[in-house]
């Protein structure tokens, strides 16, 4: 399986994407710098986190004119797995691509500290792998991480079974001290209508390697790999 | 030339977490009256050109699209052409009487509508400048 990473000016965990997909899972990656306008033949595309552009006038505002974000659109619409981490989930949203907005945390704080994550369901390309309210220890790093959007959308996003990832304590309940930033009914990650867009505030690929304190996230990876019928054993 | 501005601010429906630490230090400070803080932004552009109604049209697109997210913030956009640039000394209330004064007579007029006649523009800033003086 063929794999982008766009590089934003300011991403930074474009090289941890790129290590776990390479090293860890041994697939074929390739960077692709934002004023590119393919993506080579990409079967999938990863957002990674970072500041693109400063995080000026709003997080993901100005990166979603980059040059290649229509091609990550048409990838989008052709069904192709696109994967937002932090600040990629900021951009998908700034893009359209997801519903909603990602706002100040409530506390005002930057949080970057590990914490528990609860499967919603495994029924999705992404969450195929873990099991429905397994909790997963997932880092997060992120200033502008609380899910915002209205009434009507954030009920469709769960009739429809688009958010895969909430925040828990680590009993998997959702208690208002379990939630890091002030999400609404602690949204974590969502996917479009079609499942094939998703992202996510916390970062799977800090967390996919025992030596790394967890290897939770690994998960996701294979999910998506198990989706496209690419055989775990190829896997290293 | 052409300003705009605009002034971009979070919904009211919407729970601004930075009006709030700041409404809480104002009343920290002690002015407890202040209930209320809403932090936004204020961009300013200059644009070239002078019509206004093309200008709006354009950055009402812009102000959506890019400086705004309407799921999250709402904005107002002001437009303005460029004033005339002032003279200089007609800022100074001193020089203003002395404006008026060689306004009233012909000779002045002309120098103040055409430059050409530079020796009595000069006489009358001179003249201001005197009165300035004195003023003072």
């Amino acid at each position: 399986m063929r794999w982008a990473v766009i590089q934003f000016p300011g991403s930074n965990c474009d090289q941890d994407v790129f290590h776990v997909l390479k090293n860890v899972l041994a697939q074929e990656v390739d960077y692709i710098w934002h004023k590119d306008s393919s993506l080579k033949g990409a079967d999938a595309v990863v957002l990674p986190g970072g500041f693109s552009y400063g995080d000026y006038l709003r997080c993901g505002a100005i990166a979603r004119f980059s040059p290649i974000m229509p091609a990550v659109k048409e990838a989008a619409g052709q069904g192709k797995t696109v994967l937002g981490i932090c600040n990629g989930f900021q951009i998908l949203c700034e893009a359209g691509l997801l519903p909603g907005v990602l706002v100040r945390n409530t506390s005002l704080h930057f949080r970057c500290e590990t914490i528990p994550v609860r499967v919603e369901h495994p029924s999705s390309r992404f969450t195929s792998e873990y099991l429905t309210g397994q909790v997963l220890q997932l880092p997060i790093a992120h200033g502008e991480g609380h899910y915002v959007a209205d009434e009507a959308t954030l009920d469709a996003l769960f009739l429809h079974k688009q958010v895969l990832f909430t925040y828990s304590d680590s009993q998997g309940r959702t208690t208002p001290g379990s939630n890091p930033n002030g999400s609404q009914r602690h949204i974590a990650g969502i996917t479009n209508r079609a499942g094939n867009v998703f992202g996510l505030m916390p970062h799977p690929e800090r967390a996919s390697e025992k030596i790394l304190g967890s290897s939770d996230g690994l998960g996701l990876f294979t999910s998506i790999l198990a989706s496209q019928g690419v055989p775990l054993a190829q896997a290293a | 030339m052409i300003r705009a501005q605009v002034i971009v601010r979070p919904r009211a429906s919407i729970f601004d977490p930075q009006g709030d630490a700041v409404c809480r230090a104002i009343q920290h400070l002690g002015v407890s009256t202040v209930k209320q803080a809403h932090v936004g932004k204020c961009i300013e552009l200059e644009l070239e050109g002078n019509d206004l109604n093309k200008a709006r049209a354009q950055l009402e697109t812009i102000c959506k699209d890019l400086l705004s997210n309407p799921v999250i913030e709402d904005y107002v956009l002001t437009l303005k052409g460029a004033e005339p640039p002032k003279v200089k000394a007609a800022s100074k209330p001193a020089a203003k009487k002395a404006v008026k004064k060689a306004a009233s007579r012909p000779v002045a007029k002309k120098a103040a509508s055409k430059p050409v006649k530079k020796t009595k523009v000069k006489k009358t800033v001179r003249r201001a400048a005197v009165k300035k003086k004195k003023g003072k």
